[in-house]
């Protein structure tokens, strides 16, 4: 037997125990439903809204774009939700003026948010830089150790002091800062060291994968190479002897290395040219995977001053620094 | 209608209000009432879609999506910017505090703290950074030290230090499950993000503390690009995610269905999807793979934390939205007016993955209805 709902006069099929159009509760209306809410009792309400759509319907693919959706009661058969006002759309009405707004971020605020933000933290950055480096943008073009020519004074500038020396933790490295030492450049593979009283003088430390088995010596001539290429194509060994050796240390055993200078020509640009010395302590040491890469620590200066300058590094720079990730090779 | 799947009354509709099933498609069993081609958080995507966004910001509608990604990738544009030019500790700083930031203007949007910001926050986000900063810093010391003598760095880097990362990351966003109204694995989901975002944040500092103090001055853009791009995108999609599977897996300890089973795979994925990150990364990286292939190895490994978040979401949502009160809703998904339980009849969305301000949206005066977990 049919049954007719009391709040909107819709004929529901019988078993139903919700009305299929507004959705509440089939059979008798609770007297306290229908006095909270005495639009319910109306049979058909006349300016019920469609519902408020604020931006394009997402509808799943597959899925109709406008189902019938119509409300359902729970068990609780004198459940009423506050605001809700039954009708003949299978929708429910748009919520009144003045309700809550449906985000708490309005507009392209996240994006605003977002980008405030970062140019605080960035402008932080950057002043924190500037201030470090006396230059609001840092001079570009590359500086790998190996080219790194001396501080020139008035144009010189040093990052930071560091007085009584401490580790400072690169991706290749944890390298020991000499006290009377700055970092004056860092990448992901390599640091450089100056000292804060003299502007002549440079201290190098790298890390390099190799592509091919190589010894020291290998190393030593590729070293030279680079020198060559990079700055000086007339540089040479300072000596025909053969390398000294001495130790660097790997984060998994001292690795022996080479102790060689390259004597060269350095042109600076904008100024007069000048000799130096190149010298390194360079190994060929392991992973723990097998491969193997070159570590160097490089000392650079003017010749006059080479030899003062590689005395005032103190060895604290090579007992306490260590390469990560590096073992004698076998 | 009768539901085809869980026998309820409801209103007629594509999906079932009571239990989200597919309405209609009977005949195709367990697959309509599993609805994999309409994930319950975001039914326009497949449950296997790997959509980051959708899965650790499940509370948004599409249209906040939109304005989520579009922070993210002018962030992200800026950091580029600035590492392009050499102002790499600027960089370093943003990279770091990019998605935090953008993950608590998600937790304000949806209010998944609801009337408790300050306990969650504190707990997740300030839990995770206070414990990122000691791991850090110890593992700095232990394996910097004692272990990184013992010959295995990639156990050391590569094992240990992940592992004992993943049990940390989600301590403090599991304290949370001691609140009745943080009921749902959902909120689970979102706070273990937050932990490891928090986390990411400290982790990044820390890491990158001598770059911040003393900045580079002739740096050279080519060599930074990789590890600021891991820094700012993702370490903190690898942290969030994992943290967020590891939380939403023990938050409901006992499921039924299929949401029981996908949670016995989750932490070994979670272990072995970070295992393989570090280690892998790191082997690949000393067997000299370019940088550029083994970040797309890396992003692969944290899609699939990202994909068993979705897995077990889904599975929890359509779980946990059964027997739900009725209300009056504008669903936040497709913005239909409708009444409805545990899922929109009209679009399917899973209603606990709703921000609670739009859920509650037509029900005035504010506080009137009452919240469907915890009752």
């Amino acid at each position: 037997m049919a049954v007719t709902c009391t709040h909107c006069a819709t004929v529901n099929p019988d078993g139903n125990t919700i009305c299929m159009s507004c959705g509440m509760p089939l059979g008798p209306v609770p007297v306290d439903a229908a006095a909270s809410n005495p639009s319910a009792s109306a049979p058909d309400l006349p300016g019920v809204a469609l519902p408020v759509l604020d931006e394009p319907l997402a509808v799943p693919a597959g899925t109709s774009s406008s189902p019938p959706v119509q409300a359902s009661p729970t068990n609780e058969t004198n459940y009423l939700p506050p605001g809700y006002v039954p009708g003949a759309s299978p929708y429910l009405a748009a919520p009144a003026s003045g309700a809550a707004p449906l985000h708490r971020t309005g507009g392209l605020s996240v994006i605003a948010i977002v980008g405030v933000i970062s140019i605080v933290f960035g402008g932080a950055g950057a002043i924190a830089a500037a201030v470090r480096t006396g230059a609001t943008t840092p001079p570009s073009g590359v500086a790998a150790p190996a080219n790194v020519p001396p501080n020139t004074g008035s144009g010189g500038s040093t990052t930071q002091t560091s007085t009584n020396g401490g580790i400072t933790t690169t991706p290749f490295a944890k390298v020991f800062v000499p006290p009377g030492f700055s970092i004056n450049d860092q990448g992901s593979d390599y640091i450089v060291l100056t000292p804060d009283n003299d502007d002549n003088g440079a201290v190098g430390l790298q890390s390099e994968p190799l592509t091919s088995t190589k010894t020291n010596a290998e190393l030593d001539q590729d070293l030279l190479a680079g020198d060559q290429q990079n700055g000086d194509p007339s540089a040479k060994f300072c000596t025909t002897k053969a390398p000294t050796h001495t130790q660097l240390i790997g984060s998994d055993g001292a690795i022996t290395a080479d102790v060689i200078s390259i004597c060269e020509n350095v042109t600076p640009t904008g100024g007069p040219a000048y000799a130096a010395v190149d010298g390194f302590i360079d190994a060929v040491a392991t992973t723990s995977t097998g491969s193997l890469e070159a570590i160097w620590v490089e000392i650079f200066a003017p010749t006059n001053d080479y030899q003062s300058f590689s005395n005032s590094v103190p060895s604290t720079l090579f007992t306490q620094t260590t390469f990560s990730n590096a073992a004698p090779t076998t | 209608m009768t539901c085809d799947h869980c026998g309820k009354q409801v209103p007629d509709a594509v999906f079932c209000t009571n239990c989200g099933a597919h309405q209609g498609l009977a005949d195709h069993g367990i697959a309509a009432q599993e609805r994999p081609h309409h994930f319950a958080a975001h039914p326009g995507e497949h449950v296997a879609q790997p959509s980051i966004f959708t899965t650790l910001f499940p509370h948004l509608g599409q249209r906040k999506l939109q304005e989520f990604r579009w922070a993210l990738l002018l962030g992200f544009a800026l950091v580029v910017v600035l590492t392009a030019t050499g102002l790499i500790t600027a960089a370093v700083l943003v990279s770091v505090f990019l998605v935090p930031t953008l993950y608590v203007v998600y937790l304000y949007e949806a209010e998944v703290y609801r009337k408790e910001p300050a306990l969650v926050l504190g707990a997740t986000l300030g839990g995770g950074i206070v414990l990122g900063i000691a791991v850090t810093i110890i593992s700095e010391r232990v394996i910097g030290g004692s272990l990184g003598s013992t010959g295995l760095p990639i156990v050391s880097y590569g094992v240990i230090l992940p592992v004992i990362q993943l049990i940390v990351m989600p301590i403090p966003a599991l304290l949370l499950r001691v609140l009745p109204q943080f009921g749902s694995t959902i909120d689970g989901l979102v706070f273990g993000v937050t932990a490891g975002l928090g986390f990411a944040l400290a982790e990044g500092l820390v890491g990158y503390w001598s770059i911040l103090t003393y900045p580079p001055l002739q740096p050279v853009s080519a060599d930074w690009i990789y590890p600021i791009t891991s820094l700012a995108l993702l370490i903190p999609l690898l942290h969030g995610s994992t943290a967020g599977a590891v939380a939403a897996t023990l938050w409901r300890p006992s499921r039924t269905g299929s949401g029981r089973w996908i949670a016995l795979f989750g932490v070994p994925i979670v272990l072995v999807a970070v295992v393989a990150f570090y280690a892998g990364g790191l082997i690949l990286d000393n067997h000299g793979v370019g940088q550029l292939i083994v970040l797309f190895y890396q992003t692969a490994l944290a899609l699939l934390v990202v994909l068993y978040i979705r897995q077990l979401v889904h599975h929890s949502l359509l779980e946990e939205g059964l027997g739900q009160e009725y209300r009056p809703i504008v669903c936040p998904y497709c913005h239909h007016h409708v009444m409805a339980a545990g899922f929109c009849p009209s679009c399917g969305v899973a209603l606990s993955a709703s921000p609670r301000r739009e859920t509650g949206l037509l029900t005035a005066p504010v506080g009137a209805q009452a919240e469907p977990e915890g009752q």
